[in-house]
């Protein structure tokens, strides 16, 4: 029962958002909103019809089809334990509402209920997640029917409820963990047990983990098992749990978020990584170590002769455990997809090169720190360039580490020796490019800004986007070279040498725009003489 | 005969830490402030002094010890309608009026800007002509201003001001030194944190804050000077 009080308060609270929605519409251009979804409903199309086209090309088989009845549920409980962990993750950063700072201050820090105060953000966030999961899983169940035995209808029916299910629920997962107030440190660790369990299922081909159920519902047009009402129960459990303990979330956390949430989508309408990384980071609470994992003296002749390598070596001393264990994550993922693609699954190269291109993107941390402030850097007497390709350096001798435990994880994974040979190959050239790749996404790093025609804007942003992964992938392709040789019985060795050369040539002709571009730009104002 | 009980304080600190990471910002830090008292929090940077304000406005979560308003956990419904808390950046929308701003919010906490005589608030603070305008057009002081007048159109027991006194011009000081000193005269408490050296004779009582550590407690004219 609410005090006449709590009453009055509800009712302004109500009456502001209506007012502030009111105004927002007015002052929204219709133009701006209606292209903005024409944009995502036409890209969204296109992905979709690109898709179908692809799906249509591929002969399944008898065999693929048994592959599928056998295996895709289980791929589907890991997704939905993927999918459930980072719910409870961001629940425990404070999410997975994004207030804003005026709501927390003014209406959160009101004597008005919580609880009533986030009903309608909470049941926006559940409905608009169950929107988007119908759907993509309408759009996966298509899909799926196209190559799949049983009707068009049972498919799209059970991909629109599984990914429904999975979505609220992870939205749940979010909230239980945002209002139980759990230790964030359980959380982050209790949170790799789902997955876990479904890789482990996946493995031994069992359907043992809580998230089954889930992809009993996925596979309901093969099958209709009864355990499929399991997923139902845990996702009604998560959001009716998560629905009740809404109003109690932490004020701190949620405070923490609101200030980053704002500058996490600044940083992402810019496309700036290095932004994103570092707001990421505060996000998940990570701070360098105040106690180093090993301690490098100071002063010795080493750190006179190399002082940016010994800095570097010291800033890895002080990487947190989230980001070394980020980093073992990546490199097993990239060990596993290079091992799956040289047992036959091509495609996988692509997940294999995105892994090591995050990978790289966080070993080139000490980089990363010295253009963070570009004012020390001129403040040092010797060229800019020259610092900063020392930090380039680093980062290859800490990202070869990296590609020689990859090919150690792609053997295991393949059981075949040759692919390490070919991953040791290409280790040097191919860390070499990663990290040139990593380094050409910090913004610093652009291509000189000129007046383009908007036209030309688009594409010059995609590329922006794409050509660093595109450097990644580039560098891995001797061990793809490599696999054809293997596959027709020839020696993996000269062709994986042939390719590194290559992959050598363009990774230097990279770290060398890093080296010398202040310089080129340099140059070219000084031959313009419009230029200012 | 039974004697009768000792009402509560406003604000009571109790053994307060407050850790980031394995690095701790503040405490354990014990003090009180008692009803119709103003207190000062003064301190260097970093010394504490927002983290303080914060946990007692139930915005930070003390990692040790507790906070109490009225005897209430910081944080509780009824914790949250005793304080009035003013950070020190302008938490104001963008898109209301001052005065609609001083309606709302008023109405959030059960009362009426009528209640708390709004427009007489609006003239002292200099904002009497500006009261139908946005805030987006403000300077940062006429938005500090803005704030503090929608801090004191409510119903409020206690008083947490981080730093006031930066970005207002010396009418908004005097004006904000007296609204303080009646909040006090009808029973309110008050407690602000400040690195400004000038208002602390205003204060009943201070509180030094360094490095985290309280170092004293007690009448203004006795505070260290270093």
């Amino acid at each position: 029962m609410l005090s006449d009080h709590q009453v009055e308060g509800v009712d302004a609270l109500e009456q502001l958002r209506r007012v502030r929605r009111h105004r927002g519409q007015q002052d929204a251009n219709p133009f701006d909103s209606f292209y903005r979804l024409y944009v995502t409903g036409l890209g969204g199309l296109f992905g979709f019809y690109l898709a179908l086209g692809l799906v249509d090309e591929v002969e399944v088989g008898q065999g693929g089809i048994d592959w599928a009845a056998t295996n895709s549920g289980r791929w589907v409980a890991l997704v939905a334990a993927v999918a459930l962990a980072v719910g409870a993750r961001s629940g425990a950063n404070g999410g997975p509402l994004a207030i804003d700072d005026l709501e927390l201050h003014h209406v959160l820090l009101s004597p008005i209920s919580r609880k009533i105060s986030l009903r309608l953000p909470a049941f926006r966030m559940i409905a608009l997640s169950a929107g988007i999961g119908v759907v993509l899983g309408a759009a996966a169940g298509e899909l799926a029917s196209r190559q799949l035995p049983g009707r068009q209808a049972a498919w799209v029916l059970s991909g629109l409820l599984v990914a429904a299910l999975v979505a609220v629920s992870a939205v749940g997962a979010a909230f239980v963990t945002s209002g139980a107030n759990w230790s964030r440190r359980w959380v982050m660790a209790g949170s790799l047990v789902l997955p876990t369990w479904a890789v482990v299922d996946l493995v031994l081909a069992r359907t043992t983990s809580p998230t089954s159920g889930f992809g009993f519902v996925a596979m309901l047009p093969f099958d209709t098992n009864p355990l499929a009402l399991t997923a139902v129960a845990v996702s009604v459990l998560l959001v009716g749990l998560g629905w009740r303990w809404r109003g109690s979330i932490s004020m701190e956390r949620a405070h923490h978020r609101s200030r980053l949430v704002a500058q996490i989508r600044f940083a992402f309408a810019q496309q700036d990584i290095r932004s994103l990384l570092l707001l990421r980071r505060q996000l998940g609470f990570e701070t360098p170590r105040s106690r180093p994992w090993f301690t490098i003296k100071g002063g010795g002749r080493i750190e006179q002769r190399v002082p940016v390598l010994v800095r570097d070596a010291r800033s890895y001393a002080r990487w947190p455990l989230a980001r070394a264990t980020r980093v073992a994550l990546l490199m097993v993922v990239a060990g596993l997809s290079l091992g799956a693609m040289w047992r036959g699954t091509t495609a996988l190269i692509v997940v294999a090169a995105i892994a090591i291109y995050l990978a790289a993107i966080e070993t080139i941390e000490p980089l990363s720190q010295e253009l963070d402030h570009p004012g020390m850097l001129e403040l040092i007497p010797i060229v800019a360039g020259r610092v900063v390709l020392m930090h380039v350096l680093s980062g290859i001798l800490a990202m070869t580490v990296v590609w020689l435990g990859i090919g150690g994880i792609a053997a295991l994974a393949s059981l075949d020796w040759q692919i390490s040979a070919a991953v040791s190959i290409a280790a040097l050239p191919a860390a070499s490019a990663a990290v040139a790749a990593a380094a050409l996404s910090i913004r610093r790093f652009d291509s000189p800004s000129m007046t383009m025609p908007e036209e030309v804007e688009g594409p010059r942003m995609i590329l922006r986007l794409l050509w660093p992964p595109a450097l990644t992938l580039f560098g891995t392709i001797p061990v793809l070279v490599a696999r054809n040789a293997a596959q027709r019985g020839d020696s993996v060795i000269p062709p994986a040498i042939n390719l590194t050369v290559i992959v050598a040539i363009v990774a230097a002709i990279a770290v060398s725009w890093i080296r010398f571009r202040d310089e080129v730009i340099s140059a070219t104002a000084n031959f313009n003489p419009e230029a200012p | 005969m039974s004697t009768p009980k000792k009402p509560r304080p406003p604000l009571r600190f109790s053994k307060i830490a407050k850790n980031h990471g394995d690095v701790r910002a503040v405490g354990p830090v014990s003090f009180t402030v008692n009803a119709g008292e103003s207190v000062a929090l003064v301190g260097h940077n970093g010394s504490g002094k927002s983290t303080l304000l914060a946990i007692a406005a139930g915005v930070l979560d003390p990692s040790e010890g507790n906070m109490k308003v009225n005897g209430i956990d910081a944080g509780e419904p009824a914790a949250r309608a005793a304080v009035s808390y003013i950070r020190d950046h302008p938490v104001l929308y963008e898109d209301l009026t001052v005065r609609e701003h001083l309606d709302y919010l008023s109405r959030l906490h059960g009362s009426t800007p009528e209640a708390h005589n709004a427009d007489e608030l609006l003239n002292r603070l200099g904002l009497g002509g500006r009261a139908d305008d946005l805030p987006s057009t403000f300077s940062r002081g006429l938005r500090q201003k803005a704030a503090i007048a929608v801090a004191l159109c409510r119903p409020f027991a206690t008083l947490l001001i981080d730093e006031p006194f930066s970005g207002l011009d010396d009418a908004g000081q005097r004006a904000l030194l007296e609204l303080i000193d009646e909040i006090r005269a009808e029973g309110g408490s008050v407690l602000v944190a400040t690195h400004d050296q000038g208002a602390l004779k205003r204060f009943d009582r201070a509180v030094v804050l360094s490095e985290g550590e309280l170092v004293f407690d007690g009448a203004v004219a006795d505070v260290p000077t270093h």
